[in-house]
């Protein structure tokens, strides 16, 4: 597998033409598939509707994640180990001169 | 094979507590049979139906053995993923950790099979406890600390439970566990969802799930990720079907596992986030109650099972043999760890829900089930939720950790290969099963609860998945580099906990410390001391007041005898003589007492 | 005589008496130690296999004495011998002839001079006990009453501690005297009856004088057997001085003969004697609950403590026995069998420790959990079994007892809680002391922990903790007949004094 591997990237600009090609390839299959199993209005009437909602998902779920992670969420690794060691020391203490 | 309920939860029950006599070459074969024992039980109860195992505790009717489709299809999936499970770990020497793992399944079949909620309890118990283990036998630090917060949570969430059992018994006046009045909810209902719930990761009680499943040890997890949930979403569709909240909390759950998933950095809490997702998608189908979602949400749950077990088998396989599970420590392993990344790759088209593989014929069912009862609103956002799967589980997860940029250390570099032969076979077996799922769907579906008249493999439902997964993976690459791994952890809702942890340490450290050391004081100077002083003054009394009196008498009789004794002097004159004064004065009393 | 139900077969009460009395004849000729022991623990357990026969072929259904045997003994003086057990005597024969064995393993190694003579001791000890229970012929059950003294006074005087004369004297003296009551009573009630046979006696209209005087001299020998408050301190010389055998003996049968004799004699002979006085009885018990709770408390002797908390727990099975409903004698009955096994294997417990440390001061046992963790699981068990924490069988009975008070009298059940706690105080803190101590424990690192033939002896105990506690069905079914019966009789007749009256009037 390594070798199909080093072998593809050695060709990345065909693979990369070879993607864009196969995209084209399924629009214009979604043009022309029976659309009976669809469910609703949306999905029926409006041509590469799936295309479309996939790209701006993804691109939107990304940007959701990115902006909600940098605005707080994200923090340092030892976030905790900190919060709580501070109160353990206290406690340790605390504890050590119960026992003695 | 027999015609009769043989519980397998016994079998790995009983196989756990004689595996630490099974020592040395013996104990390889012993480990793979008795999960194959075990599913070989489950599948000839399958062919029964009814309730089996019924026992009368006091009054109550306990029943072991409820077996229908429902029941069937989870307890199958879960006894061959114990198989998968126990071949991934075969070559963990330490009995305990198996051992573990077995209650582990134990608790989740049981729980399954109950037909009664006292059972249930006894299994969900059973379960909470066992899976503890798990997570602590991999012995970090933060791995002890994981453990305990998991074991106080699924404490407080079996706390909940059993209070809604109760009141129920109360109110409704018998322990059968059959589908709830969803229409009419009553506090016991909340209660008794909120217990199953939690155990489901419902948000916002799913805090526990990441925390736990990313310290537990590398085949620990391979074990936590299949059963806790998924029994917890056997139980909802049980009881709460059709239950309408369950689908607003289990859309929640698809979108919020999702853009955490997406934040991750490490390859284990991503993959839990996803659990979060995709249960939040059997959740919802729960809700939604009608025969398709209800298939849905068993078919999902199957394969979900077995790609999630498959993807932790290969993060897990990478955290075995690098140490490391983050992104930003790894990275580019495809020529290292071939065979890993193959399966892994088929792991991750599995819950892309990707043509011919696992997710795809289950999805499906779920969505569809949503459009046909017109909540097009959550049949939406599920798809944008499964295109978050796509990107995070599809794309972002092959691509940082096997392929991309190389943040491997040369240590972990050198480190890095594929695994070994049981842990390869084990992710074969479960890449293959993906594959058979998603290929040949009608194996599945003659296992599902209801009739199945869903045909997954149309010209649509196909241009329909290829188009989204085409063009999410574009919007990927245009924007990589919003997605490039941090070093960092996320907070969730567990903040609440944990850092209002330490607030409640201050109010219990100060005010509430000098309360108790003053009732404390009081308690030995009014309550102890007292006690003790009347004790010991009783326990005097005993032996001088009472016992005073009877030695007394005794020592007076004593010294009268001593007295009488010197009266006995031996010469026959003296006895003669009192003798007869004695029956003289006898006489005279006699006779006076007849004159008068 | 239609009260019995004649054992056509194989005189199985009789064998039981009697094969420990063969057993120890044959000692006699044979005493080596060794052979001694073993023989021993093969005629009690051949005797504990062959009561479990009594249980299997009881019939729930009847109150009537069954597996009775009926033969002339001494015809001029109208004295028969006759055997015979119901409902509440099953439990007692079965909680004597189990717990014998144990009392032989538990006294192997204790017992190393005379071993013979002490076997033997015991083997007349079961023939006595046996008898007392089984008897329904008053004379019978008075030389059976008698006969078990001997052997136990021996017991304390030959092998006991360091005060063995002064426990033995006074035991058998403050025993005796109250035997001579009961003589003079069981002589009050053969001239009134013309015979000795008991049941006959029951429920005969005598008048009220006679039964209170009869109903005092039976409450003086029994309330000292019990033994209850202010009656009891020669307890708890008896135990400390004892050796282990003979304070199990003590306190799982001796004790319980008192309150059997309150059952079987006191309620249904002299019932009016009862109304009337049940009152100051129940009063009594209460004294001796708190009062056993509070002398517990203080004490710093392992053996002495347990001692007193016996006093309590006997005051519980008074109070159950004279509040004369259903949930209290059934509680005090099953309290009775809880409190053989519990208080038993505390002793066994204590004996062990003994062995060891030669002491039974609390502070020369404290902290031995660290070195002898088998022996404080056990004790754990038996502690919590002792205050009668639920799950355990002593919360069976403690819990009947106070439903059926409280049905009587709430002031009552109201002042028996707090023996209840301290109850808890004195055995948690025996627990504390022994299981960790404090900060200046004794070394205790030469300990040795259980070996196989302790664990082997106080199993069964715990084992009966557990049973009796989580599934007391089988043993109430046992008694529950007898008892209904019983009631129902002490309720017909207090109608019909009723109605007696109101006719009268």
């Amino acid at each position: 597998m390594n070798k199909l591997i080093d072998y593809l990237s050695e060709r990345l600009t065909i693979v990369i033409w070879t993607c864009y090609g196969f995209l084209v390839f399924i629009m214009a299959y979604s043009l022309y598939v029976d659309k009976s199993h669809a469910h609703t209005w949306v999905e029926q009437n409006i041509p590469f509707f799936w295309s479309v909602f996939g790209f701006a998902a993804a691109a939107a779920i990304i940007v959701i994640a990115y902006w909600f992670g940098h605005s707080g969420i994200m923090v340092k690794e030892d976030y905790y180990e900190q919060d709580s060691s501070s109160s353990c020391g206290c406690s340790k203490t605390q504890s050590s001169s119960e026992h003695a | 094979m027999f015609t009769s309920f043989i519980h397998p939860a016994l079998i790995l029950i009983i196989g756990a507590l004689i595996l630490p006599f099974i020592r040395g070459p013996l104990r390889k074969p012993y480990l793979f049979i008795i999960p194959i024992l075990t599913f070989a039980a489950v599948v000839s109860n399958s062919s029964l139906s009814g309730q089996f195992g019924t026992y009368q505790f006091m009054d109550w009717q306990l029943v072991f053995g409820r077996i229908d489709r429902l029941s069937n299809i989870f307890v199958f999936i879960m006894g061959l993923m114990a198989i998968i499970g126990t071949l991934y770990g075969l070559h963990v020497d330490n009995a305990k950790e198996h051992i573990a793992a077995w209650f582990y399944v134990a608790g989740s079949l049981g729980t399954i099979y109950s037909g009664d909620y006292l059972s249930l309890f006894l299994f969900w118990e059973m379960m909470a406890l066992a899976s503890t283990f798990l997570i602590w036998f991999r012995r970090g630090k933060r791995s002890n600390a994981a453990g305990y917060r998991y074991l106080i949570i699924h404490t407080i969430g079996g706390v909940i439970l059993l209070a809604g059992i109760m009141l129920r018994y109360q109110v409704v006046g018998d322990i059968e566990f059959n589908l709830m009045d969803v229409k009419n909810p009553e506090l016991y209902t909340w209660l008794i969802m909120i217990g199953f719930g939690l155990n489901a990761a419902v948000v916002p009680l799913h805090s526990w799930l990441p925390d736990a499943y990313s310290s537990a040890s590398f085949n620990g997890s391979v074990f936590l990720c299949a059963f806790t949930t998924k029994t917890a979403v056997y139980t909802l569709a049980r009881g709460f079907a059709g239950f309408d909240i369950l689908i607003l909390l289990g859309v929640i759950m698809a979108l919020y596992g999702v853009i955490y998933a997406v934040m991750e950095n490490d390859i284990r809490k991503l993959l839990a986030w996803s659990i979060v997702s995709q249960v939040g998608y059997m959740v919802a189908a729960v809700g939604i109650g009608t025969e398709l979602a209800i298939n849905g949400a068993s078919a999902h749950a199957v394969a979900h099972i077995l790609y999630k077990g498959l993807l932790f088998m290969g993060t897990g396989s990478v955290l075995y043999m690098t140490g490391k599970t983050k992104f930003t420590e790894l990275g580019g392993l495809y020529s290292k760890m071939p065979a890993t990344v193959i399966f892994t790759v088929i792991g991750c088209l599995s819950i892309s829900a990707a043509p011919f593989f696992a997710a795809f014929v289950s999805k499906s069912m779920i969505i569809s089930a949503a459009f046909e009862t017109h909540l097009n609103w959550a049949a939406w956002l599920l798809m944008f939720g499964a295109t978050g799967t796509f990107m995070y589980n599809g794309l972002k997860l092959p691509y940082f950790l096997f392929f991309g940029k190389n943040n491997c250390s040369r240590e972990t570099w050198e480190k890095a290969a594929d695994p070994t032969w049981n842990m390869q076979m084990a992710m074969a077996a479960g890449a293959f099963l993906c594959i058979l799922v998603g290929s040949v769907p009608s194996l599945l579906y003659a296992l599902l609860p209801y009739p199945v008249h869903f045909h997954p493999y149309n010209g649509y439902h196909i241009a329909e998945t290829f188009q989204l997964l085409g063009f999410a993976a574009l919007a990927f690459f245009f924007l990589k580099k919003y997605l490039v791994p941090e070093d960092k952890l996320c907070l969730d809702m567990d903040w609440l906990y944990r850092r209002g942890g330490s607030l409640f340490v201050w109010v219990a450290k100060h005010p509430l410390q000098w309360f108790d050391t003053a009732w404390g004081e009081a308690y030995r100077v009014v309550g102890l001391g007292p006690l003790m002083i009347i004790s010991r003054f009783w326990s005097w009394f005993d032996w001088h007041g009472i016992d005073g009196v009877v030695d007394g008498i005794a020592r007076c009789v004593r010294a009268i005898g001593g007295r009488v004794r010197t009266l006995q002097s031996g010469q026959i004159q003296y006895t003669i003589y009192y003798a007869a004064s004695f029956t003289a004065l006898l006489l005279i009393a006699y006779v006076l007492f007849q004159l008068s | 005589m239609d009260s019995l139900i004649i054992n056509e077969g194989f005189p199985l009460l009789s064998f039981l008496i009697f094969f420990p009395l063969a057993g120890a004849v044959v000692m006699l000729f044979f005493n080596g130690e060794s052979f001694a022991r073993w023989w021993t623990l093969f005629i009690t357990t051949i005797t504990a296999i062959i009561s479990i026969k009594l249980v299997t072929g009881f019939d729930l259904s009847t109150h009537k004495y069954q597996f009775a045997e009926a033969h002339n003994w001494i015809p001029q003086l109208n004295i028969s011998y006759i055997l015979g057990v119901d409902g509440i005597s099953i439990l007692l024969v079965m909680l004597t002839t189990i717990i014998m064995p144990f009392c032989v393993t538990a006294s192997w190694k204790y017992i190393s001079t005379r071993v013979a003579q002490f076997m033997i001791c015991i083997l007349i000890m079961e023939t006595a006990m046996l008898g007392v229970f089984m008897a329904l012929d008053f004379v019978l059950f008075y030389v059976m009453w008698e006969f078990m003294l001997i052997p136990m006074y021996m017991l304390i005087a030959v092998w006991g501690g360091p005060r063995k004369i002064y426990a033995s004297i006074k035991f058998f003296l403050y025993t005796l005297v109250g035997s001579i009551l009961l003589l003079v009573a069981i002589i009050a009630l053969y001239l009134k009856n013309g015979s000795f046979f008991i049941p006959d006696m029951m429920w005969q209209s005598y008048s009220l004088t006679f039964q209170i005087y009869v109903f005092l001299a039976f409450f003086l020998a029994f309330a000292i057997k019990v033994p209850m408050f202010p009656f009891h301190t020669w307890l708890p010389a008896a135990h400390v001085e004892a050796p282990t055998a003979g304070s199990v003996i003590l306190a799982s049968v001796l004790l319980k003969m008192g309150t059997y004799g309150f059952l079987r004699f006191c309620l249904p002979i002299t019932p009016d004697a009862t109304f009337a006085l049940a009152p100051y009885v129940l009063w009594l018990s209460i004294a001796a609950i708190l009062y056993g709770g509070f002398t517990a408390l203080a004490q710093h002797d392992m053996k002495k403590l347990i001692a007193y908390s016996s006093v309590g727990h006997m005051g519980f099975v008074t109070l159950g026995i004279f509040v004369l409903n259903m949930q209290g004698l059934e509680g005090a009955i099953i309290q009775m069998i809880n409190h053989g096994v519990t208080t038993g294997a505390l002793f066994l417990c204590v004996g062990m420790l003994y062995e060891r440390t030669h002491s039974r001061e609390l502070s020369v046992a404290a902290g031995v959990g660290k070195y002898m963790p088998w022996y404080v699981t056990f004790l754990a068990f038996f502690s919590l079994s002792s205050f009668g924490f639920p799950g355990t069988n002593s919360f069976i009975g403690e819990f009947l007892i106070l439903v059926g008070t409280f049905e009587a009298n709430i002031w009552l059940a109201l002042a028996a809680i707090p023996g209840a706690v301290l109850a808890a105080a004195y055995m948690l803190r025996l627990l504390q002391k022994v299981v960790w101590g404090g900060t200046n424990n004794p070394d205790q690192s030469y300990l040795a922990d259980l070996g196989f033939r302790e664990i082997f002896t106080l199993t069964p105990f715990l084992l009966f903790v557990f049973w009796i506690g989580l599934h007391p069905q089988p043993f109430i079914d046992l008694m529950h007949t007898s008892v209904v019966h019983l009631l129902d009789q002490l309720t017909n007749w207090q109608q019909q004094q009723n109605i007696a009256l109101l006719t009268l009037r």
